[in-house]
Parts: structure tokens; C-alpha cells; sequence
């Protein structure tokens, strides 16, 4: 078949070709069928995934190998009505077979590989003036906002069912959507519960709990465009003071939140685009439901614990070749309000921020620094001494979401009480590609006893601010979700540069050179006058078992700069990408991180601290000191067929060197151990150099048909 | 610490004021007008936060020399959508290890006219985007700008691969070993010659650099060939063909159309008609050029629409005279809520185009013609003649 036969077979093969779309009445099947293989030197068995660990009898593993299959289907019923859904089984636990027989495991719809009928949708398309289409049943809901109805997850993107109506009326340039979602009975309410009472029948009400989105988009020409949304959320449950049947039952509010928005973005001028967005939530919680102890029975929740209100605002600028060609400059301010409560916003795969916010600070890798106990069911979650490889994805939820995940992917965090502005600048020179990034941020939560100082932090905080983890400032080992400290003064820079560039060798080499720096510090407690409530002699907790071999310094002997916190992150690193064949891209990272941090003196532990802080438990680590961590790392991608295959594979190895500081004359000084050990409330630390290494591995395939 | 910022913020200082010293020179800059993502007019984009008004809006397309090639530039209505960040819909596997460039929404297609001969060349474009070019500006050589590059060419001669063994098994009933080499051999030196998948991409904001090299053209890109552009939504997961289910027509990795406004598919409002392509902008010189041309197909016949490329120069190709664009500067390109510009010429209505599907009378006189111009043996002659009178 010579050239001219090829040219002209294609054109008979374009001739050919009907148009894409299906006929009426036919139904379309779609799907894929996915491997996922774990490797790991922390020998841990669990879920298929390296981080599952807030699931109530789930645990994350780093070993396994498990294949799931999903089949879709779609149907054009007519020309007004498309239905559609998902056939899927999840993976069977760790192994390839169930040769374990049926046992518990596999009742478990997590790994059970039982197929089961998901995402069932119907989308109406009437044909009237008014009204575009109609959407009954599942949606991820990604057409409005992260901040108030946001986009669910993928894992839950078949969860969520509801109404969802949408129009236009182009002659006025608008477009509008309304929407009812089901709410989560999982987790979106107070103590993650959105019922006053699961276990009793007659208390018990969910059914109706939803929440009610209306969205106006107008764009009267290209370079402009508004957007306003609102939300109300309402928890609905049965009203108790009603007890009489026969005329039916009442119901009452639990909990309602509101949210409003406004967004608009304008991008007439030659070089700069301009958009803003402002957001008001207001949110109304019967604060007796809580017990008020701030480590009580509110401590872990999604939502505060009392009723409050609050705004959210961005601006952005983006400034292009104003001064210099190729110079582009991005711009954000932002606050996002320390009560700013919104129920639905996203949990994580959005990202509000344009900083790269606490990448590279080793979050919440759980490596059990300082005792490295195997039976500590703490320090087997988390994903490790390696923690997340993936970008900081920054969201407005109380609920940052990180379950279930792999350490490829990104890592949620919130951002609640944040302030702070970011600027980005992007510059281009022949094949080298440069960004930088400068963040300042303040926050909202600076605060002394949760802006009660003259009641202490129990009565201050209360049941109002969920601690959850209640290790958000503790800074590396941090936690992801707990977004209020009782004492905190902080103020934190970031400054990040990266250069791409493409090494004309053999088939070409991408080159990325990066260097990132955080500098985060806190001051605590910053009156003296307070000391003695933030620390009055760990824990808060009864029956918690305190380190015997530490004597309590009770309000740090008066010394103010002894809690103070400082902690230096940096981050180097290269990566190296080259075609090593059509079908097989590789990638070479090379990363050395560092930490130098000083976290107060041995007799500094987290200000409400509870049953965290035992050895055993291993929840809150003693973590003053410097710390070392290289990384490589390997990255393959490879397509054949119709099949794609993929990989990232670590190797990790550093070290901890504990630093030791104590109060003298009322300040912060040096310790020299003169012993093997030094006595903190959070047990007695080596003085000896810890080494620490990983190695970890995760492959797929897919084949999607 | 303080040294560590100094340092950071003294190499970005001095860094950035050498711009402009590697300036390459402009080829040639080709405006779109805004506002006119909407295909033949009905089209919205997938109910999902990447896509907003504007996202995939081409509003112009630039090309310049570079080191050994030349560097296209398309600037889009907004920021394009980095995939850093995001999952993917199998497996939540971070996105940006499949998309490594930078994008994942959107494919550009440049379909180029490099000898400016009309019925000279190519008409076809690549499955899935549902238009052929105008044979005014029938072209030689095509750019796919696309997320996956690598994947997007592998699963294109995949393709062609499967056409032309169904095609030679028609014919001879069975395909051995060595056909099956030659195929692909030939489908490799094919896509090789007239397609190429830029892997050196950049994206900075609303703009997205591609690299072609000079091997590809022959030299660097000239201002007075003719480029038919189309702007299509990136389907980057692409359902594969290897358990292929539900059989129907290949798309390479562009989104295509439903009624109403769904997640994964550009929507259909207005009662819009839903054989309209997928293609959701094309660089045109009005909006009521774009929407003409896009517009003029028919589902039945079957007829693609045919997109008639533009020059930057201007040039006429030899049979015709191609539209020539604005040139920068010029007065600005009418906008969606502007009236309507003066409509473009483009090719009338019912006629006929290379590569549509046409009645079997249309097509033997065209295969009498192709053998009385010696462009097919007897052998092929009667091979097609056959194939044409069998759907009779």
C-alpha cells in the first residue's frame, strides 16, 4: 500500500465515519479495569491505600496488590432524556485472590469485590425556553464553588445524590443553577453527625437533611463576568418537645449554615486580569448538644461547636508582560475568617490558594521520631517518613480530607484563619522556564486563649473550636484539620523558586531545578500572666499516664520566650525527564529536605494536651532538632496498546538529631544533655542521633475500554 | 534565614531584567475574536469548575523562530488548567504524571497548507473532531497540540493501523505477518511526515508556548501558509479500544457533545442540533465566519463542515484566494455581544467536499475521474469500484 493509497484510504476512512454520537434508545458501554500494586518497607497490611486511618476499622497498608472494574453505561433515551450509571467493585484487600474464603474482609464494602450499582443519573433536557436540563441523581457537584457548594472528592463522586436544575436566559448574558444535594450522614455535621443521636430510633432523623444551592452567572461580554451563589444548609431533625404522633411530627433545625458569594472577574485591560470574590457564612448550632471541655465531646468535629459568622474575600492579579516580555506576574490577597463555617465546601481536589502553602514540611508523616514502636497503632497510620509527595491542596473545611490516598498524591490542608498574600512571578528565557513565589501569611487565630484570655483556654476555647488533633502548630508531625491553637502569635513567609529547562541531549532532557523555604514562628503565650493557665502541669485528661521521670514547670517559670516555636523548612531538589522510548517516559528526582526546629523547652507540650502525648500512643512526638531527609525518586509512565502503566518508587534516608533547651533567668537557653536521655512530658528523648529510612513503591495499570 | 531570603530574592532580581535578550523574531500573529467559544453556536462547556466561559476561547495564535524550530503561541480567554493537583477518573491517579505539560483541557489542531494549492493535499482532520478543511486550504502538514502527546500519536496509528488492516483483509481476506509490518511501517513513516505532537510545551497564565522543530517543516513557519486551527476539549483519559464494548466511531482524545449540560461532554442548549461538531472554537477571522462554517454539515448525506484556513499574509493559494486576517494592530475582531461582522467567503452550501461521505453515483464519477487523471491503477480502480457498488 504505497503513500498515495494511505492518503486516500484515510479520506475514504473520514468518509465513512459517521458522526460520533449515539442513536436513541442505545446503550453505550464504557469502563476500566485498574491494578494497583504497593510496595513498602513498613510492612503494613490494611487498605489498598498508604493513608486510611480515620475510617472507623480501616487502616492504610503499604503493601498489597489489587485489581477493581468499573462498567459505566449511558443511554439517549430520546432526545430529551439521557440516563446513565456505574457498575464497580472495589478492591479485595491486600492480595491478589480471596482465597481467605469469605470472611470479615470481604463483607467490607471497601474491599469487598462485590460489583455494585452506582452514580444512577437522568438528564432531562426538556426543550423549554427556560430551563437547559435537569439532573436526578448523582453528581459530584462541580459546577458551583469550593467555598460553598463545593466539588466531592473522587472517591465520593458517586455519593452524593440530588437535583440539580440549569438554564439561561442569553438575550440578558445569564445563566443560573439550582440545586438540592442530599447531605453526607457521615461526616457533615457537628461531632460528625447530622443527627442528635444515631443509636436511638426515636431521635434518629436524616432523611431530610440537604443542602439548597442557587448560582446566577452573568458575562454581558467576554472580558467580564459576575457570579453570585447562595447556600443554606439545613440539619432537620425531629422535634422532641413533640411526641405526639397523630398529627404527624415536627421538626427543628439542629444546625443551618448559610453562605453567600460573590465572584467577578474582569480581564479588558491589555495586561492585566483582575478577579475578586467575596463570601459571607453564617452558621447557628445548638452549643448544648457540646460539653463545653475543649477536649470533650465536640473536640472532634467537622463544624465549630457554637453558632458564629464570618467572611472569606480573594483578589487576584495577574500581570503580563507589563515591563518585561515574558514576565508574567501573579498576585493574591486573601483572608479567610477563623469562624468562617461552610458545611459543603470542598475536602480536598481544590485548591484556593495560589501559594504553594506546606509543601515540603513533611506533613503529618507520623515516622515515631522518638520511640519508633511497632506495636503503636499511631505509628503505623499515616503514610510515613516519607509523607506526601504530592502539592499542598489548600481548602476552606474543618474536614481537609486525606483518607484514602496514596503518597503520589496531594495532600489537603486547611486554611481556616488564614491571611496573607502571595505573589508569583513567572519569567521565561530562551529554554529555560523560572517561577518563583513569595508568601507572607498572618493569621486569624493569633490569639490568647482563643481571644478569652482572662477565662483560660478551657472556658475560652470551650467546645467552640474543634482541636480535633489538636497539633496544627506543632509544625512538623503536624495534623491536617485541627486549625485552632488555644495560644498562638504566628506569622509564617514562604519563598519557593523553580527552573524548567530542556537540555537539548539525545531525544532532550526536562530539567526542573527547585529550592523552597519556609520559615514558620510562633510566639504562644505571650503574657506572662498567662503562662500558668496554658501550662499548668499536663495533661487534660484524667487517668492520663504523665511521664514520671519529668518534673512540671509550672507556667514555665514565668518565662514567655521558652514556648516559643521556630521552625525552618527547606527543600532542594532536581528531577530529570527523558523518552526513553515512544511508548516509556522516565523521570529521576533527586531531594534533600531539612528541618531546623525549635519547639520551646523540655518543658513544652501542646497547651490542652490529653491522652496524645504518651509514648505509646505516640500521637504527639518530642520533635526539637535537626532534621535530614534525601529522597530518590523514580517516575515511569508507559502506553501500550491501549494498556498504561505507571509507577513512582522512593527510596528515603536521613536522620534526627534531638536539641534540647530549657528556661533560665527567664530565658530560653541551650541544654546539654549529660545523660542518654532528657525527661520531657512527652517522654524521656535520646540525646542519640536517630536514623530514619523508607522505601516505598506504587504501580498501576489501567486499561480503559 | 535572612541570608536564605537575600539570596532567593537577589537571584530573582537579577534574573528577571535579562528578558528580551534571546528575543526571537515574530512569523506572524493571527487574531480570533473573543466570545466565540461556542462552536456552531450551541455548545457549553461540561457542568465541571476547570471549564469556564473563556477556558478553551482561542484569541490568537502566534508563531515565532526559536533554536532550531519554531515556537506557536495560542493565548486562551482565561487561565489554562494546570493539572498539578488533580486526580484522574480511574484510579485518582494524580493527573499531572499522565499530563506532564502543563494543560489537560483542551487540543489545539493546526491543519497547515504549506504549498497553497487548492484541492492540493489533505482535507481530513484528525477522528473525532467531526470537520474536514475547506480543500481551499487542503493541507500537508498538521500540529496537534494535545495533553498526552505521546499517548494521543500512539492511539492515532493505532487507529490507522485497525483501518487499513480491515481495509486490506476487505480486500484480500486475510492479512499475514509481513502486511501487517508494512502497515504499520507505513502508518509510522505517514503520522512521521505529516503529524506532529509538540512535547516541548510551556504554559504561563493564559498562554501556551508549543515547539515545532524545523525538521518537521523544513525550516521555520512561514506567514504565507495557510493554518486551519481548531480548538476541541482534551478527553485525556481516552476509553480504549481493547475491550471496545460498545463499538462506534474512534475520537482521538476530543471531548464530544450531549444534550442539556453534562460532566464529561460538552452540552447542548438552545435545542441545538446534535450532530454539531465537537469543536468548540476555530481560528476565524468573525465570529459569524466560525459559526457558518461550523454549521454547514449534513448528518444525513453525510457532509463534515469544512473549515477554511487562514494567512497571516494573506496569499491567495493558486486556485483561489484564501481570507486573510487581521494583522496586528488592525481593528479589533467583533466580539459575541458585538453586532455581527461582515461574513467571511466560505465555501457555498451542499457542495460536495473531499472526505465527506457521498452518494454512490458521486463517488464512482469521482473514482473515474482519479483513474482517468492516473492517480489510481486499474487495480485499485476496480478494488474501490467494487467496495462502493457493494453498499449498494
Amino acid at each position: 500500500m504505497n503513500r498515495r493509497n494511505l492518503i486516500l484510504a484515510a479520506a475514504v476512512g473520514a468518509a465513512l465515519a459517521m458522526p460520533a454520537h449515539v442513536q436513541a434508545a442505545e446503550i453505550e458501554w464504557f469502563g476500566s479495569v485498574y491494578a494497583k500494586f504497593l510496595d513498602g518497607d513498613r510492612r503494613l497490611q490494611g487498605a489498598l491505600y498508604n493513608n486510611a486511618e480515620s475510617t472507623p476499622g480501616e487502616s492504610g497498608g503499604d503493601q498489597g496488590q489489587g485489581i477493581e472494574f468499573e462498567l459505566m453505561f449511558r443511554s439517549q433515551v430520546s432526545n430529551q432524556v439521557e440516563i446513565g450509571g456505574r457498575l464497580k467493585s472495589r478492591f479485595n484487600q491486600n492480595f491478589w485472590t480471596n482465597f481467605g474464603g469469605f470472611g470479615p474482609e470481604e463483607e467490607d464494602p471497601r474491599s469487598a469485590q462485590y460489583v455494585k450499582l452506582r452514580g444512577i443519573y437522568a438528564i432531562i433536557t426538556p426543550g423549554y425556553t427556560w430551563i437547559d436540563s435537569a439532573t436526578i441523581g448523582s453528581n459530584d457537584w462541580g459546577m458551583f464553588d469550593p467555598l460553598t457548594q463545593g466539588k466531592y472528592r473522587y472517591i465520593d463522586r458517586d455519593n452524593a445524590s440530588g437535583l440539580l436544575f440549569q438554564g439561561s436566559i442569553p438575550d440578558a448574558n445569564l445563566r443560573w443553577d439550582l440545586a438540592r444535594v442530599s447531605l453526607p450522614r457521615l461526616f457533615a455535621g457537628p461531632r460528625f453527625l447530622t443527627t442528635r443521636d444515631p443509636n436511638d430510633p426515636a431521635l434518629s432523623y436524616e432523611v431530610q437533611d440537604a443542602a439548597y444551592t442557587g448560582q446566577l452567572r452573568w458575562t454581558p461580554n467576554p472580558d467580564f463576568n459576575a457570579t453570585a451563589i447562595f447556600t443554606y444548609v439545613d440539619d432537620d431533625e425531629i422535634d422532641i418537645s413533640d411526641i405526639d404522633m397523630r398529627d404527624g411530627q415536627n421538626t427543628t433545625s439542629r444546625y443551618t449554615n448559610r453562605v453567600a458569594a460573590l465572584k467577578a472577574d474582569y480581564s479588558g485591560f491589555n495586561a492585566i486580569d483582575i478577579g475578586g470574590s467575596f463570601y459571607w457564612a453564617d452558621y447557628s448550632f445548638d452549643s448544648s448538644e457540646c460539653d463545653g471541655n475543649i477536649n470533650g465531646n465536640c473536640r472532634f468535629s467537622p463544624l465549630l461547636g457554637e453558632g458564629a459568622d464570618d467572611v472569606a474575600w480573594f483578589i487576584n492579579l495577574d500581570i503580563a508582560d507589563v515591563l518585561i516580555p515574558d514576565l508574567t506576574i501573579g498576585l493574591q490577597a486573601f483572608h479567610v475568617g477563623a469562624d468562617f463555617m461552610s458545611v459543603q465546601s470542598a475536602r480536598r481536589e481544590s485548591d484556593v490558594l495560589l501559594m504553594d502553602g506546606w509543601m515540603s514540611t513533611w506533613g503529618w508523616g507520623r515516622p515515631d521520631y522518638n520511640t519508633g514502636n511497632r506495636f503503636n497503632g499511631n505509628a503505623r497510620a499515616g503514610v510515613g517518613y516519607g509523607g506526601w509527595n504530592g502539592e499542598t491542596q489548600q481548602v476552606v473545611s474543618l474536614m481537609a480530607d486525606n483518607d484514602f490516598t496514596d503518597f503520589d498524591e496531594p495532600y489537603a490542608h486547611t486554611v481556616h484563619g488564614y491571611k496573607g498574600i502571595t505573589i508569583v512571578p513567572q519569567y521565561r528565557l530562551g529554554s529555560w522556564e523560572f517561577k518563583g513565589e513569595v508568601s507572607y501569611l498572618d493569621y486569624d487565630t493569633n490569639w490568647q486563649a482563643c481571644g478569652s484570655p482572662e477565662l483560660g483556654f478551657r472556658a475560652g476555647c470551650g467546645s467552640k473550636y474543634p482541636r480535633n488533633e489538636g497539633t496544627n502548630s506543632w509544625g512538623l508531625g503536624g495534623d491536617y484539620r485541627s486549625a485552632y491553637s488555644p495560644y498562638q502569635d504566628r506569622e509564617t513567609w514562604f519563598y519557593g523558586l523553580r527552573a524548567d529547562y530542556f537540555l537539548d541531549l539525545a531525544k532532550g532532557v526536562d530539567v526542573g531545578l527547585y529550592y523552597r523555604f519556609i520559615d514558620d514562628e510562633d510566639r504562644r503565650v505571650t503574657n506572662a500572666a498567662y503562662l500558668a493557665d496554658a501550662y499548668d502541669g499536663f495533661p487534660d485528661a484524667a487517668g492520663f499516664a504523665l511521664n514520671e521521670d519529668w518534673v512540671p514547670n509550672i507556667g514555665l517559670g514565668g518565662c514567655v520566650g521558652c514556648d516559643d516555636r521556630k521552625a525552618e523548612y527547606s527543600l532542594i531538589g532536581a528531577s530529570f525527564g527523558y523518552q526513553l522510548h515512544p511508548d516509556l517516559y522516565g523521570t529521576i528526582i533527586l531531594e534533600q529536605y531539612k528541618v531546623d526546629l525549635i519547639d520551646g523547652t523540655t518543658d513544652v507540650a501542646p497547651v490542652g494536651m490529653a491522652f496524645e502525648a504518651s509514648n505509646d500512643f505516640g500521637w504527639i512526638e518530642y520533635l526539637t532538632g535537626d532534621h535530614t531527609k534525601n529522597r530518590i525518586g523514580l517516575l515511569f509512565n508507559y502506553f501500550l496498546s491501549g494498556v498504561e502503566f505507571g509507577a513512582a518508587v522512593d527510596w528515603f534516608w536521613g536522620d534526627y538529631k534531638a536539641k534540647f533547651y530549657t528556661d533560665q533567668n527567664g530565658q530560653r537557653v541551650r541544654l546539654i544533655p549529660t545523660g542518654d536521655t532528657v525527661a520531657t512530658p512527652m517522654g524521656n528523648i535520646s540525646t542519640d542521633k536517630v536514623d530514619l529510612e523508607q522505601y516505598r513503591l506504587k504501580a498501576f495499570m489501567k486499561v480503559s475500554f | 534565614m535572612t541570608a536564605k531570603r537575600i539570596l532567593i530574592l537577589t537571584f530573582a532580581l537579577v534574573l528577571f531584567p535579562w528578558a528580551g535578550s534571546l528575543e526571537a523574531s515574530q512569523i506572524f500573529r493571527m487574531n480570533d475574536p473573543q466570545g466565540d467559544d461556542f462552536g456552531a453556536g450551541d455548545l457549553v462547556y461540561p457542568n465541571r469548575p476547570d471549564f469556564e466561559p473563556g477556558s478553551l476561547d482561542l484569541e490568537y495564535l502566534s508563531a515565532r523562530t526559536g533554536d532550531g524550530g519554531t515556537w506557536f503561541r495560542a493565548r486562551m480567554g482565561r487561565p489554562i488548567q494546570s493539572p498539578v493537583g488533580r486526580v484522574g477518573n480511574v484510579g485518582a491517579e494524580p493527573l499531572h504524571t499522565l499530563a506532564r505539560n502543563g494543560f489537560y483541557t483542551f487540543n489545539i489542531d493546526i491543519y497547515i497548507d504549506t504549498d497553497r494549492i487548492a484541492g492540493s493535499g489533505r482535507t481530513d482532520t484528525l477522528p473525532g473532531r467531526l470537520v474536514n478543511v475547506h480543500r481551499e486550504t487542503a493541507w500537508e502538514k498538521a500540529v496537534i497540540l494535545t495533553p498526552r502527546p505521546q499517548v494521543a500519536r500512539a492511539w492515532y496509528a493505532m487507529h490507522l493501523v485497525d483501518v487499513y488492516e480491515a481495509e486490506l483483509r476487505a480486500e484480500r481476506g486475510r492479512v499475514d505477518r509481513e502486511d501487517l509490518a508494512a502497515i504499520e511501517a507505513r502508518v509510522e513513516e505517514d503520522i512521521a511526515r505529516q503529524f506532529f505532537f509538540p512535547d516541548r510545551v510551556r504554559v504561563r497564565g493564559r498562554e501556551i508556548d508549543f515547539f515545532v522543530p524545523d525538521e518537521f517543516f523544513g525550516g521555520p513557519a512561514s506567514k504565507d501558509w495557510a493554518y486551519t486551527a481548531l480548538v476541541t476539549g482534551a478527553d485525556i483519559e481516552q476509553a480504549g479500544r481493547v475491550l471496545n464494548i460498545s463499538p462506534g466511531a474512534f475520537s482521538l482524545m476530543a471531548m464530544q457533545i450531549a444534550p442539556g449540560r453534562a460532566t464529561d461532554r460538552f452540552g447542548i442548549i438552545n435545542r441545538g442540533d446534535i450532530n454539531q461538531p465537537p469543536v468548540i472554537d476555530v481560528l476565524a477571522p468573525t465570529i459569524e465566519a466560525q459559526r457558518r462554517a461550523l454549521a454547514d454539515y449534513d448528518a444525513v448525506a453525510p457532509r463534515l463542515a469544512a473549515i477554511q484556513g487562514v494567512s497571516p499574509a494573506g496569499r491567495a493559494s493558486v486556485a483561489a484566494a484564501a481570507v486573510p486576517m487581521p494583522a496586528p494592530g488592525a481593528a479589533t475582531a467583533p466580539r459575541a455581544s458585538s453586532p455581527a461582522a461582515p461574513a467571511a467567503p466560505l465555501e457555498p452550501a451542499g457542495t460536495p467536499l473531499p472526505g465527506a461521505r457521498r452518494s454512490v453515483p458521486e463517488r464512482l464519477r469521482t473514482l473515474n475521474a482519479l483513474r482517468e487523471e492516473g492517480l489510481i491503477t486499474e487495480t485499485e480502480y476496480q478494488q474501490l469500484r467494487r467496495r462502493i457498488l457493494s453498499e449498494l
